[in-house]
């Protein structure tokens, strides 16, 4: 059929109704063949450009856009729905992602990986280069920390740790508020402070520092003569090293002078109330005291009135007597048994008379010459009677060798009286105590020990139950005791008496 | 109150009575062993129970009455005198004296005193049960 109008030639608008159903010449849009009044589900190669939907809804379903390279696509409202993008550069965000959007995303920062828009407590493996961490919340820990390391000057100084040096390490505007130990000279020798107004280097040596106060300096060895050529003592300058004739004006308090002589500088002191010339002759000093003086001559004797003897000498083995204001007087020994006797007015060394008058002896006074047949309340220790008898009429001594009778012959060393029932003693005399070992079997144990264990024991007993008993030795007598049992006889049972008597007698 | 001293001495009480010429502490370390303590007398046994010395015994400072050793005591005791009369009637015998009391009689008596004593329960009847004397003669 051929074509009743040229499209390509035609000058006027050709009527759709000359375009029927059955114009079945196809035209090509893009890559795809349409054929005009057919419904075309996919079109081909075909770029559109510029062009603006008005009105109506396009819904695009899985489309991929690769590569867009047109600026300014716009795409307001709407949904763009299982949607892939590869390779989008996104240049810049008007505005930031919602955290929403980015819920359901994460990244992976380390080996961590971490949600966007939430909170991550660790993240490891993370390498941070060139970071520049402007604020922390807290400190590091020390163990977050150990297994870092800085580097301090030269040196790498792993964080936690001490570090004993730190070398080529430069320090400024330094506050040290307390050191362990003192800094080394080598430590020091490099640097330097300022004394006065000179700089010192430390280690190193100083010969002048100008503009320094010293106070209360103490120059334990060397001089200072060369450093400080003069000073002024007094009223006058002394260049030290030279000599001085003078000094004026200077006063001494506890000098000590251990060498020479001070008799031209101080022509005169005062001693006492005196005022001595130095290198003259002083007479008499007034108001002076001496302690501990040693004179070792005098030209003349001191007199009494003085308070000294007025002699030079003192006379052998005499007796000195006082004379008044005169010299003492001596009275010689004269012969054997002489005794100093005095004439009333005068003492004098003469044969000793025949004595007479009373003598008190304790509290009894008895007359030399004749015989005194008692004497009271006397005390002698250590009495010996060579020869003759003594005859003690009533001896009661409390303590010593007649208390206890062991001095004495003849009579009771020790005693007792005691009941065995009750153990009860009711007299004795040098014994310590009653042992009751068992019934009828006693040990006396002496105060004063007996001399020698052979003495002499008696004893007896009474009862009211039975009263034939026997009283013997229970053991061999010692010194200090004496064992006693109070028997039935044949049968020799001990047997308690309530009446025991012990003597014992000896040497 | 009087002090004494007591300790133990070969398994039995001993007492030490100190006689008051030394102070009982001198006592103590002159005649006593080491362990020996001083105590009132008031500690002792009184009584009838002071009559049985061997049968005390100390008992954590204590001093008790053992009554099988006071029965035992008072035995040793009867059985001693009983020994001692015996004697007397056999040296009588044998010099042609005649016993105020016959054998049966006092084997009789002897019995009747072992039997009280076996039987007594408290030292007070011990105490009570007489020795042989020499009316038993």
């Amino acid at each position: 059929m051929p074509v009743p109008y040229t499209f390509a030639t035609a000058s006027t608008t050709i009527p759709l109704s000359q375009l029927d159903a059955n114009f079945q010449t196809p035209i090509t849009i893009g890559q795809t063949n349409a054929n005009l009044g057919q419904v075309v589900t996919t079109i081909f190669g075909l770029t559109l450009t510029n062009v603006n939907i008005t009105s109506g809804n396009v819904t695009i379903s899985n489309i991929t856009v690769t590569n867009v390279t047109t600026g300014n696509a716009v795409i307001t409202g709407g949904t763009i729905s299982n949607t892939t993008l590869t390779n989008v550069a996104i240049t810049s965000l008007s505005t930031p992602l919602p955290n929403n959007l980015l819920a359901n995303s994460s990244v992976t920062i380390g080996n961590t990986s971490v949600a966007l828009g939430s909170t991550i407590g660790n993240i490891g493996n993370l390498a941070l280069s060139y970071a520049n961490i402007q604020s922390v919340s807290t400190t590091f820990p020390n163990n977050f920390l150990s297994n870092s390391s800085v580097v301090l000057g030269n040196t790498t100084v792993a964080l936690g740790s001490s570090a004993l040096s730190v070398g080529n390490l430069t320090l400024t505007n330094l506050t040290i508020f307390s050191l362990a130990s003192t800094l080394p000279n080598n430590f020091l020798s490099n640097s330097s402070v300022t004394l006065g107004n000179t700089v010192v280097a430390l280690g190193g040596t100083a010969a002048n520092i100008g503009n320094i106060t010293f106070a209360n300096i103490t120059v334990q060895s060397g001089n200072v003569a060369a450093a400080i050529p003069t000073t002024t003592i007094g009223n006058t300058v002394v260049i030290f090293g030279g000599t001085i004739a003078n000094i004026g004006n200077v006063t001494f308090a506890n000098a000590t002078i251990q060498s020479g002589n001070v008799a031209s500088a101080i022509p005169t002191t005062t001693i006492g109330n005196t005022v001595v010339i130095f290198g003259g002759t002083v007479s008499a000093l007034g108001n002076i005291a001496l302690n501990n003086v040693t004179v070792n001559s005098v030209s003349t004797a001191i007199t009494a009135a003085q308070g000294g003897t007025g002699l030079v000498t003192l006379p052998a083995n005499n007796v000195l007597v006082g004379n008044g204001t005169g010299s003492v007087v001596s009275i010689a020994p004269g012969s054997i048994n002489n005794v100093l006797t005095s004439n009333g007015t005068a003492w004098i060394s003469a044969a000793a008379g025949a004595l007479a008058g009373n003598v008190t002896y304790g509290n009894t006074t008895v007359n030399l010459g004749s015989s005194s047949s008692s004497i009271g309340n006397l005390t002698l220790n250590n009495v010996t009677i060579a020869s003759g008898n003594a005859t003690l009429t009533n001896l009661n001594s409390p303590t010593g060798v007649l208390a206890s009778q062991n001095g004495m012959v003849g009579i009771a060393k020790a005693w007792v009286n005691y009941n065995a029932v009750t153990k009860t003693v009711n007299n004795s005399f040098n014994i310590s105590s009653v042992t009751y070992s068992s019934t009828g079997n006693y040990i006396l144990n002496f105060i004063t020990p007996m001399p020698n264990a052979y003495y002499a024991a008696a004893g007896m007993a009474w009862d009211n139950i039975n009263a034939i008993r026997v009283v013997g030795y229970n053991a061999t007598p010692t010194t200090t005791t004496c064992g006693i049992i109070c028997a039935l006889p044949n049968t020799y049972a001990g047997f308690d008496s309530n009446n025991m008597t012990v003597i014992i007698l000896g040497s | 109150m009087a002090q004494v001293i007591i300790y133990e001495q070969n398994s039995q009480v001993a007492i030490c009575t100190p006689t008051g010429e030394i102070p009982i502490d001198e006592v103590l370390a002159k005649d006593c062993p080491q362990g020996a303590i001083i105590v009132d007398d008031s500690v002792l046994p009184q009584g009838s129970d002071a009559q049985f010395f061997d049968a005390w015994e100390l008992v954590n400072g204590a001093i008790t009455v053992n009554f099988s050793k006071a029965q035992q005591q008072k035995l040793n005791q009867y059985n001693a005198a009983a020994l001692q009369l015996t004697q007397i009637r056999q040296l009588n015998t044998l010099a042609g004296i005649n016993n105020q009391v016959t054998d049966t009689d006092f084997f009789s008596q002897l019995t009747i005193g072992r039997e009280s004593i076996a039987n007594a329960t408290t030292t007070q009847q011990l105490v009570l049960i007489p020795l042989l004397d020499n009316s038993k003669i």
